[in-house]
């Protein structure tokens, strides 16, 4: 069997399975971190297979819906194989980060679920099997806000839910036509992306479906102004799905705009990348400004996330080598750093029962190693260098200084913001007095260390030699970056 | 490329210390102090001696190291190399970097004996060490830039590492905040330069090499950008608010960090782009006036500081300000001369001012610490060479780089230049002597603990060198050889003066800075003035300079921080979007009076549905019923 | 002659409308409702003479068998509904509202 169905299905359905013993905590979670731990070999073994020198791999493609073109079309590509090898990485290490806390067996079935629906997402070439799967992400993440949430956790539930199923719609809607559009020039019903790239559209057209879509992902990333949802969200999300949503969902949003606009909509997209990369650098800015005066972790670290996802749109909108490489490193860049702070977010809470700044304090005084992570985690996402931020944000910034000066600069600001709020986090949690919340913090245990160690090591690998991954994703980018008018991969 | 294995293990070695020191002290608790004592002395060592060597051989020899690690990135034309080299340059730089740091390593060990964070100080001094390497010997800019931050990072490590006391934690994030702001300036320098001519390799020879295709505009802007990194680096106008407060750290981290290394980088990379700034005159010329600000602003507030290290990091601004006012007019040798006495005599200074805050119970202020001399001499015959040296006191090391400087601006015919120069130097002897004579000469008398061998030890070798180092680049007048310069082989601007001219100026200064001494010593040697002194004038409180900064940048950042969260994000977007929802659920609200549950109303709108079907049908049919 | 029994159904077929839904009372009601079934009656009958088609008549027929056994279930829920509230207002019957 294809190894990309295998890496989507096998969260799924030993998911279905462990509904049946869902009161039986321990074996879930076990058998948690071995389909997760599974999934984690075989994309390893995908990315080792993977050749650099081609573009789409693995593809595996069926027929499904003969009457109305909908095809079980699976691939991966230089950019995908990035968000592949994020997934099966991070979601065993929740659970072995986080493996005293969640005591419900929900809990862990529906992040398997979430896992499932991830790849598929990522992997698909087929626009209905991207929505179906788009959709399945969306609906566990629903449950397990409304069931694990704090404060207000239904209310933000409906709203998150809403919010993105409305953008979901309207891409549903762009589909749709495209299909239709795709039956008046040739005769039959198609979704498949290779089928789809031969349309063509008229400009009025390309512009509205261009928005349809775009509507969906501005949501899901965020791209300002679409961003309200995000605040709430990560507060009232268990620490877990802040993760998922943070390290991956974010990325789909940004990686669809790359499979499908780019591809289907080479023209509009060019036409209108000036906009959204001052979108993207406005976000930065805003965001960034944003985090500096809140006093809830998880409302800062999510403005942190939106500052540093504006900036990998950015990256991609730039549409030259740099931009993309550097835009695809920073997606694997991010994910690590933000799923390892917040993974520390969630250890800290579990230990202190709070998440406000000013009641933490002088954890350093205590726990030293989990102030060197936390400070190093931390740092990382500033873009020190020796850690993969860095090269990533340098790429990018190289990219937009090719592109324009004005844009260059602004982009280079991007070095400033995350300081703004960061450095005032880590001296207010780790230094200083401690506070009440705080005076009997005890220092990471074993497995909080086994969750940790591999993110700061890949963090480091990826800062140091940065070449080593690189080159993997390369050859997309170049072929993509150079051949501007036509489809952007080969079959 | 040539893989020269020395280089290699004078560059990895501090980092193999550091890295070591880290796992054992966060794994193993209760270690033995003289494990770390030993992992960290070595780390330093090494390099030392190997710095020694290399600076030997190419002084000697001509001799180039080079070593090459791997490729780093390669994307596009972006092809960075992990690559170093040691030309004279650098050479010169570790000539003074790996010793001085070395020394500081034993005097270290002394003060921070018995301290519970041992291990992690040495780690963070090895790593501090091994990004300095990284950033002096670097092939290409970008190499340069790793190493920049990187002491940038251990800088910011370093100063917060009492961080118990939450402020100390402030000044290290002040320390890194403002770093960064010059390093985006320097990035941005460096992005252009790689689109302009990166194409054929990013190392600083083929760029030099096809520096001349860049236009003109580009090539001063680039220029402009390179210093304003330099100014957050080095601490001059307007980027130097985190260099006082940066004395929270421990003294050994001011003594190597912010007077010996750190702060020279800017200094060195200016002169690492040598031939780019020969182009850019204008931009030479602003850097100079930066300079000529900085020395000036910094020797005012220094004469009228209580704080012994403030007062040192303040002079450390000051002679800084000198070093870019020589860059300016591109005399590089100059420059670098300078740096290289003033290491040492600094990082003396500072060492003395850490050895007296141990023996005298952690007191700092200098109208606490009167009638030390008895208890101290060994302390006061340092410090006064110190103060001797800092005020270019010939035949001491500084008089013969001070005064060099001084000839170039005055060559320059930027007179301007030359008289802001000669005032600074003036109150550097000021405020120098003004510290030693409250501090040793009073009819007071204080008692303290003794210093550990360790630390005396290095403070006698820096003495020795404060005193003679200047005989390396003695001048033509007195039948020197420049020996400093020539190795350099820097692209200076050849500065023509007549021998007696140079004499008369060297006499001129002299004298003036003989008078001060006089002068300052009529005033505060065995008298009580310093006590009347008030602390209230805009001079002791630096000019306000920190609340100004506070009131223009900071502040209006957190109001517009609470601005966006409260009005952007949650009023109008968030909002309007509720809004949205709202109006929905009232919409539904509203349609739900028709269903009130009463028949009546019901069989009423099954009439009024019937009724339309009718019409419709009636339309339908036309008038044929 | 068809014209004026057509007419006639159609005046008695508004005035069970009017009365349907502006009577409060049930039984006036259900009068009503016996109006328009009987108004639909006449009509049938008077088409069914025009045009000397029996099958009219027989649609009559059932509809009367019908509102016989309609008039049966009615008095049932007269009696049931009077029992619940001691009134026969239609008003009174709101319970499946859905705004209380």
């Amino acid at each position: 069997m294809n190894i990309l169905s295998l890496i989507i299905f096998l969260p799924i359905i030993v998911a279905l399975f462990l509904f049946f013993i869902k009161e039986n905590v321990k074996l879930v979670k076990i058998v948690y971190i071995i389909v997760t731990l599974a999934v984690l070999l075989l994309s390893l073994d995908l990315y080792i297979n993977f050749n650099p020198d081609d573009s789409m791999q693995f593809i595996e493609s069926h027929i499904w819906i003969a009457e109305y073109g909908i095809n079980y079309h699976l691939g991966v590509d230089g950019v995908s194989l990035g968000i592949v090898m994020m997934n099966a990485i991070i979601m065993p290490l929740i659970a072995i980060g986080l493996y005293k806390q969640r005591d419900n067996g929900g809990y862990w079935i529906n992040l398997l679920f979430v896992q499932g629906g991830v790849m598929g997402a990522v992997l698909s070439l087929d626009l209905m099997l991207f929505y179906l799967f788009w959709e399945l992400m969306l609906l566990p993440i629903f449950f397990m806000l409304g069931l694990f949430g704090y404060a207000r956790s239904n209310f933000i539930a409906m709203k998150f839910n809403l919010y993105t199923i409305f953008g979901s719609l309207m891409m549903l809607i762009a589909i749709l036509y495209i299909a239709v559009v795709h039956k008046e020039q040739f005769g039959f019903y198609s979704f498949d992306l290779n089928e789809l790239k031969k349309l063509s559209f008229s400009s009025m057209e390309s512009l509205l479906v261009f928005g349809g879509f775009m509507l969906a992902f501005a949501i899901k990333i965020p791209i300002f102004p679409f961003h309200t949802w995000l605040s709430d969200t990560y507060r009232s999300a268990p620490t877990g799905i802040v993760i998922v949503m943070s390290a991956l969902m974010a990325k789909l949003g940004v990686y669809a705009i790359w499979r499908f606009l780019f591809s289907l909509f080479n023209d509009t997209s060019h036409l209108l990348a000036p906009y959204f990369i001052g979108l993207g650098l406005f976000g930065l800015i805003y965001f960034g400004i944003s985090a500096m005066s809140q006093n809830h972790l998880k409302r800062m670290f999510a403005f942190s996330s939106a500052s540093h996802l504006s900036l990998i749109v950015v990256g991609f909108f730039i549409y030259d080598i740099y931009g993309l490489v550097g835009s695809s490193y920073l997606i694997v860049a991010h994910a690590l750093s933000s799923a390892a702070l917040f993974l520390m977010v969630g250890i800290m809470f579990e230990r202190t029962r709070t998440y406000s700044i000013d009641e933490l304090g002088g954890i350093a005084r205590v726990a030293p190693k989990f102030a060197l992570f936390f400070a190093f985690f931390a740092l990382s996402i500033v873009g020190i260098p020796s850690t993969a931020g860095f090269v990533a944000e340098l790429l990018i910034i190289l990219g937009a200084f090719t592109y324009n000066i004005y844009i260059g600069f602004i982009s280079a600001i991007t070095i400033l913001i995350a300081m703004l709020f960061m450095f005032k986090v880590i001296s207010k949690v780790l230094y200083g007095e401690l506070s009440a919340a705080t005076a009997n913090f005890k220092d990471l245990r074993f497995h909080e260390l086994l969750a940790l160690i591999p993110l700061a090591l890949l963090i480091l690998a990826m800062g140091i030699f940065p070449n080593f991954f690189i080159h993997k994703i390369k050859p997309t980018a170049k072929y993509c970056s150079t051949n501007l008018e036509g489809p952007c991969y080969v079959k | 490329m040539k893989n020269d294995i020395l280089l290699n293990i004078l560059i990895l070695s501090p980092l193999l210390s550091a890295l070591f020191i880290f796992f054992i002290n966060i794994f193993f608790v209760n270690t033995r102090q003289y494990i770390f004592t030993i992992l960290a002395l070595l780390g330093s060592g090494v390099s030392a001696l190997l710095a020694l060597y290399v600076s030997y051989y190419s002084y000697f020899y001509s001799k180039i190291f080079s070593s090459h690690f791997f490729t780093w990135l390669n994307v596009g034309e972006f092809s960075i190399e992990l690559s170093f080299r040691a030309d004279s340059l650098s050479s010169f730089m570790l000539l003074f970097v790996a010793p001085v740091s070395f020394l500081i390593h034993i005097y270290a060990t002394g003060y921070m004996n018995k301290d519970k964070s041992y291990g992690r100080f040495f780690a963070y001094f090895n790593l501090f060490i091994f990004f300095m390497f990284i950033l002096v010997l670097a092939d290409n800019p970008i190499v340069m830039f790793i190493g920049w931050e990187g002491v940038g990072l251990t800088s910011y490590a370093l100063v917060s590492f009492y961080f118990e006391d939450i402020k100390n934690t402030y000044a290290g994030n002040k320390a890194f905040i403002l770093n960064r702001i010059g390093d985006f300036g320097f990035l941005s320098a460096l992005m252009i330069l790689f689109i302009e001519i990166g194409s054929g390799g990013f190392s600083f020879e083929t760029i030099f090499v096809n520096l001349h295709q860049i236009d003109n505009q580009s090539v001063n802007l680039i220029a402009f950008l390179l210093f304003v990194g330099a100014m957050g680096k080095s601490a001059q106008i307007p980027l130097f608010v985190w260099l006082p407060d940066a004395m929270a750290g421990p003294t050994p981290v001011s003594a190597l960090i912010h007077a010996a290394t750190m702060v020279t980088a800017g200094v060195y990379m200016i002169t690492r782009f040598a031939p780019l700034y020969n182009i850019a005159i204008d931009i030479s010329l602003f850097i100079s006036y930066i300079g000529a600000l900085s020395a000036l602003f910094a020797a005012i507030v220094a004469s009228r500081q209580y704080d012994i290290k403030k007062i040192l990091a303040y002079s450390t601004m000051s002679q800084l300000g000198f070093m870019f006012m020589a860059l300016g007019v591109h005399a590089y040798s100059t420059a670098l001369f300078h740096m290289f006495t003033h290491a040492f005599f600094k990082a003396l200074l500072f060492m003395v001012a850490g050895a007296i805050i141990v023996s005298f119970s952690h007191k700092q202020d200098i109208r606490e610490l009167r009638g030390i001399k008895y208890s101290a001499p060994l302390l006061f015959i340092m410090m006064g060479v110190g103060a001797i040296t800092i005020s270019a006191i010939p035949p001491f090391s500084a008089f013969f780089s001070k005064d060099a400087i001084m000839s170039s601006l005055y060559v320059s015919s930027h007179y301007e230049l030359f008289a802001i120069a000669f005032v600074a130097s003036l109150l550097t002897a000021y405020y120098m002597f003004r510290m030693l004579f409250v501090i040793f000469f009073t009819k007071s008398f204080q008692d303290g603990k003794q210093n550990a061998k360790s630390m005396i030890y290095p403070m006698l070798i820096l003495t020795f060198l404060s005193l003679f180092s200047g005989f390396l680049n003695f001048p033509e007048i007195f039948l020197g050889d420049l020996n400093v310069s020539s190795w350099l082989n820097l692209a200076d601007k050849k500065v023509l003066i007549e021998h007696s001219t140079e004499i008369i100026l060297m006499f001129v200064n002299t004298v003036c800075i003989m008078a001060v001494i006089y002068f300052t010593y009529k005033r505060y040697a065995y008298t009580d003035k310093i006590l009347q002194e008030s602390e209230v004038s805009i001079v002791a409180n630096k000019f306000y300079i920190d609340e100004i900064y506070d009131v223009v940048f900071v502040k209006p950042l957190q109001y517009l921080s609470i601005f966006i969260n409260k009005t952007i994000s949650y009023t109008m977007i968030d909002r309007s979007i509720n809004i949205i929802a709202f109006s929905y659920a009232k919409a539904g609200r509203l349609f739900s009076y028709i269903e009130n549950g009463n028949v009546r109303y019901y069989a009423l709108y099954m009439a009024i549905g019937l009724m339309f079907g009718f019409v419709y049908l009636y339309v339908l049919l036309g008038t044929r019923l | 002659m068809l014209k004026a029994y057509m007419i006639l159904s159609v005046i008695l077929f508004s005035i069970g409308i009017v009365g349907l839904i502006s009577r409060r009372n049930i039984i006036v009601i259900y009068m009503s409702i016996e109006l328009l079934l009987n108004s639909v009656n006449i009509s049938l009958i008077a088409i069914s003479a025009d045009l000397a088609d029996s099958s009219a008549q027989v649609m009559s027929l059932i509809i009367i068998a019908i509102a016989a056994s309609e008039a049966a279930l009615f008095m049932s829920l007269f009696v049931i509904l009077f029992r619940n509230r001691s009134s026969l207002d239609a008003n009174l019957f709101d319970i499946l509202s859905s705004n209380k």
